[in-house]
């Protein structure tokens, strides 16, 4: 039985599509199924969240990736309930043996905030703006746990020093406005603990901060992670941040999961062509695409685009109300074939790894060469960029350097 | 596309002059106290000494986290705001301290497209209206129709439909709005073009879109761009050259790929330690 | 804090002076009785009405006046004598004082607590039925003219007049310390009229100021922490939208010190805007002079206190 804290790589927790409750290993903390989030607006049904499932096992961390529009934050607050009154939620969530939707609205106030714990993206505009830190973090051990008010400071203070704030009891009387970006998120993540949650919802908790407080944050959710034991659910934009502390990742897009499975495989081996276009469409901090390298300032007599340009998707994300027939994703899909604007592919387990899941119709052996082709024209091989070009862009092209092989981890 | 190149790009990157050179930039911002009469006490170092040399026709990146004084530099530089000290020498002019009908002059010159793309453009007015602004307001094209051409020229240039000229800044997605804002900054034909944080707002596809079409325009219009970012893998993507901020100080800069690959101050090394990197990639064996 | 204070206070006295000073300006330029006429009457002969006029300092050239008048206020206090009833202006506005401020008190707590509750219950049922028939209600109340109001309640409730002989009618207000009852009891309508517009304003206004917090990111924080809903509208959600209430607070009571005249005029309560009214109608200078300089004073202090409990209310609110 493998431990879940070790070796991020393994991912086998996901079990195949309506299999979930086939799995002989330890049991998931978080099991969904099926969940569909749909908000009446006045140009008609907003279809938000239109059937995901996924399993989440303690001490693990799932990222949930997509753009806006993607339905990846309706899909957190749907854990929590916290969804709009006149929204509509279906499915299943069944969180550490209770079914979630199936409980009261008191039910559901007894595990939030103290099962089940969510921190959000601005802490700015996220903590109360008038009241004390302090009193913010007593408030929410006392809505939970019968202490006196002296004895709930004390933990309000443990808790500061445990996220890592310094002179954590002079902090107390802080207001949020007071502290700096990090410190406050901090002072979420600390709120979110108060109770010793199983787990742990972070929307987008490193957007709005500076990238060396976000990694400071990314690690100290891993370490407290590690302490506690609890899963994480991490939504982001950001891929960077699935690959610094995500066990498995799930990708959204147009309300649903088009790809799912650990992160080493979905980032290093995508087997879907809108994880092809976001990975595509980043620039990196090493690697090809390099926008004004070397090799593009060697000397020739006439202008020419840089090696490794950015390949944005093409189109418009998807509308929620009346999305694209068939496939969700071929309108924009650069592999899209006539069928694909009739048939709905469903999460299909790979042949050869049947934890890494994709929603797509091409047939996995073809993806997986297509994926290999824009790996090689990512990293600057001129054949292979033939084909994904036109002919005039090509000639503009000019590359020195030596494509690296599939497989060869020179990365330090 | 690669057939329309203009002879001013030509001119712009083979000549190698210099366009902008920033020498000892200082902005201090007081901090007063006092009930009748105001008392200084101290100032905000914004920005505190920093130099800067841009090249025509190259793409220099500026780099710092919040509140290290890289858009109070953007700012300095546009003139939006004056400087309590030192230089900034455009196109061997002195324009630190211009006023008037000078400072008007220059505004023909130097443009900048804004990060917020919601904030940036005026509601109540057509997209039409936007883009012409700087127009009427030089009173370059006086004639109507010849201005409603240039417009949907800009327009065209920017990847937008120019029929949506009379349409509303709300009926364009976070992406268009901004390239609305690139098509106004692109109206008098600047020479320098200023953008901060110009995608930070944006969807990470829609960043990519951005992003190539500044690169696009740079080589087709020869223009300068200086390039304000938090983000270090989109000034790799974009930038020749870098220049690294932090406290209102310049702390590093240098080519990019050469910085990026062998930082030498501290700060830099953090920086690019933070930067989350995704499996995948991997370095290419360049020359 | 100390400093801003001492600012804001030398402010209000600066105000205070231009206020006296325009007054001053207005009654001489504006068309109005003359006031040594109208106190020598309608026989009078020239020379009787001229020497009224010497007897009230009103030969003066005007600036006289007004530097007579301000050394009068400055150095003892004395708001000069009402030129029609011949006593000083301090002790008749000092005797009129408690009419109005029991006006006020009294209305002032009733407006609080009908208007802020159905601002709240209207922002937490936003547009049900209850928070609609409450909107409405509130604007029929805040478009009908206060006398008007009040001059139907009196027709409605009023024992002398009125269809339902329930309330004391108009007049028959007492001073607390001789007949606490009547004077509770005589005062029952008017501060049900009075409150009626301001707790319509309250609760509109609340429920807009209410409705935009409960939007905001740290109430769905509030809620992510299983805090009760309750407290999450009032201890979260109220705290942050009464401050715009508490400056329209401090502003509306400092105006209502000064006299709500239309009111007391009405229900005929002997208050200093009653005391106002009747000095306008004669031409009595000085004590519209006094009234107008009181209900200015209470309005800078009133501001003043607001503009303090800000900082209390609001901690990112800083002293420059």
């Amino acid at each position: 039985m493998s431990d879940p804290n070790s070796d991020r790589g393994r991912g086998g927790v996901a079990a195949p599509e309506g299999q979930l409750d086939g799995d002989p290993r330890a049991s998931a903390l978080l099991r969904v199924e099926d969940l569909r989030v749909q908000l009446p607006t006045e140009d008609g049904l907003l279809g938000a969240v239109d059937g995901i499932s996924y399993e989440l096992h303690a001490g693990r961390t799932l990222g949930i990736v997509g753009e806006s529009g993607s339905g990846k934050t309706v899909s957190a607050l749907a854990l929590m309930g916290l969804n709009p009154k006149h929204a509509r939620v279906s499915g299943r969530i069944d969180f550490d043996g209770r079914e979630l939707l199936a409980l009261d609205s008191q039910q559901l106030r007894a595990l939030r905030g103290d099962e089940l714990a969510m921190i959000f993206q601005d802490p700015l505009s996220s903590l109360h703006p008038l009241h004390r830190v302090g009193w913010q973090l007593v408030e929410a051990i006392r809505a939970h746990r019968d202490v006196a008010k002296a004895a709930a400071r004390e933990r309000a203070a443990e808790l500061l020093d445990l996220v890592g704030i310094p002179d954590a009891r002079a902090r107390l009387h802080a207001y949020p406005h007071e502290l700096s970006g990090g410190q406050r998120q901090r002072v979420m993540i600390a709120m979110a603990l108060a109770n010793e949650p199983k787990l742990l919802i972070a929307d987008e908790p490193t957007t709005a901060l500076d990238v060396t407080v976000q990694a400071q944050i990314l690690a100290l959710l891993a370490r407290l992670q590690r302490e506690l034991g609890m899963a994480i659910l991490l939504v982001t934009h950001d891929l960077g941040v699935v690959a610094e502390i995500a066990d498995e990742v799930a990708v959204m897009y147009a309300g649903r999961i088009v790809e799912r499975g650990s992160t080493e495989q979905v980032l290093t081996a995508p087997s879907h062509p809108y994880t092809w276009g976001l990975l595509r469409s980043i620039p990196r901090l090493e690697g090809g695409a390099a926008g004004h390298g070397p090799a593009s300032r060697a000397p020739r007599d006439s202008d020419r685009g840089a090696v490794g340009e950015l390949e944005p998707i093409a189109g418009r994300p998807a509308s929620l109300i009346s999305p694209p027939s068939g496939c969700r994703f071929h309108p924009r899909c650069p592999y899209a074939l006539p069928d694909h604007a009739r048939i709905d592919p469903a999460l299909a387990p790979l042949p050869d790894d049947p934890a890494h899941l994709a929603a797509c119709l091409l047939a996995p052996e073809e993806r997986t060469r297509l994926w290999s082709k824009e790996e090689r024209a990512r990293l600057g091989s001129d054949e292979e960029r033939a084909h994904l070009w036109s002919d005039e862009e090509r000639t503009r092209l000019g590359s020195d350097e030596e494509p690296a092989r599939l497989g060869d981890e020179t990365h330090g | 596309m690669g057939a329309t190149r203009s002879p001013r790009a030509w001119e712009m990157r083979h000549m190698a002059e210099t366009l902008l050179e920033v020498r000892g930039l200082v902005k201090y911002f007081p901090l007063t106290r006092g009930v009748i009469v105001q008392r200084q006490y101290g100032a905000v170092k914004a920005v505190d000494g920093i130099d800067l040399t841009l090249t025509a026709g190259q793409t220099h990146g500026l780099v710092g986290e919040t509140g290290c004084g890289k858009s109070t530099t953007a700012r300095l530089i546009m003139r939006l705001l004056e400087p309590t000290g030192g230089e900034i020498r455009f196109a061997g002019r002195d324009i630190a301290h211009l006023g008037g009908g000078a400072l008007r002059a220059l505004r023909c010159e130097l443009a900048m497209v804004f990060q917020d793309p919601y904030s940036s453009l005026n509601p109540r007015r057509t997209v039409g209206a936007i883009v012409a602004e700087p127009l009427a307001i030089h009173k370059l094209q006086p004639d109507r129709a010849a201005r409603r051409r240039r417009v949907q020229e800009l327009m065209d240039t920017v990847g937008l439909n120019p029929e949506h000229y009379n349409r509303y800044p709300h009926e364009f997605s976070g992406g268009q709005r901004q390239r609305i804002g690139v098509a106004r900054a692109l109206a008098l034909s600047p020479k320098l073009l200023i953008a901060d944080e110009p995608v930070s707002a944006l969807d990470v596809s829609i960043q990519a879109q951005i992003l190539n079409l500044l690169r696009e325009l740079q080589r087709e219009l020869g223009l300068t761009l200086l390039f304000i970012s938090h983000d270090l893998s989109v000034v790799r993507y974009m930038c020749e050259r870098v220049a690294v901020m932090q406290h209102g100080k310049i702390v590093e800069s240098g080519p990019v790929e050469e910085l990026y690959r062998s930082p030498t101050h501290p700060y830099t090394r953090e920086l690019l330690a933070a930067v989350p990197k995704i499996p995948g990639d991997r370095r290419t064996i360049t020359g | 804090m100390t400093r801003y204070i001492i600012r804001r206070l030398l402010w209000g006295v600066a105000l205070l002076f231009i206020v006296s000073a325009l007054t001053f300006v207005l009654f001489d330029l504006l068309p109005s009785g003359d006031p040594a006429k109208l106190r020598a009457g309608r026989t009078a002969t020239p020379q009787a009405i001229a020497h009224i006029r010497h007897e009230l300092g009103l030969d003066k050239p005007v600036y006289t006046q007004f530097f007579d008048y301000m050394k009068g206020v400055v150095l003892h206090f004395d708001l000069g004598y009402s030129y029609y009833s011949h006593a000083p202006v301090k002790s008749l506005i000092a005797e009129r004082l408690p009419a109005t401020v029991s006006l006020a008190v009294g209305a002032i707590v009733i407006w609080l607590l009908v208007g802020l509750s159905v601002g709240i219950v209207s922002a937490v049922r936003q547009r049900t039925l209850i928070d609609r028939t409450a909107m409405g209600t509130a604007l029929v109340f805040i478009s009908a003219p206060e006398y008007w109001l009040g001059l139907l309640a009196l027709f409605l409730f009023a024992s002398d007049i009125g269809k339902l002989a329930v309330f004391p009618g108009a007049g028959s207000y007492v001073a607390f310390s001789s007949e606490p009852v009547k004077w509770f009891t005589a005062l029952i309508l008017p501060w049900l009229v009075l409150a009626a517009s301001f707790a319509a304003v309250y609760a509109r206004l609340l429920r807009g100021s209410l409705v935009e917090v409960l939007g905001e990111d740290y109430i769905r924080t509030a809620r992510a922490k299983g805090l009760p809903e309750r407290r999450v509208v009032m201890r979260h959600g109220v705290r942050s939208a009464i401050t715009p209430i508490v400056t329209v607070l401090g502003l509306d009571i400092g105006t209502l010190l000064g006299g709500a005249l239309l009111i007391e005029v009405v229900f005929n309560i002997p208050g200093v805007g009653r005391l106002n009214y009747d000095a306008i109608t004669h031409a009595d200078f000085p004590i519209v002079q006094g009234t107008v300089l009181l209900a200015a004073l209470f309005i800078v202090v009133a501001n003043l206190l607001v503009d303090i409990s800000y900082a209390f209310l609001d901690p990112r609110v800083r002293f420059k």
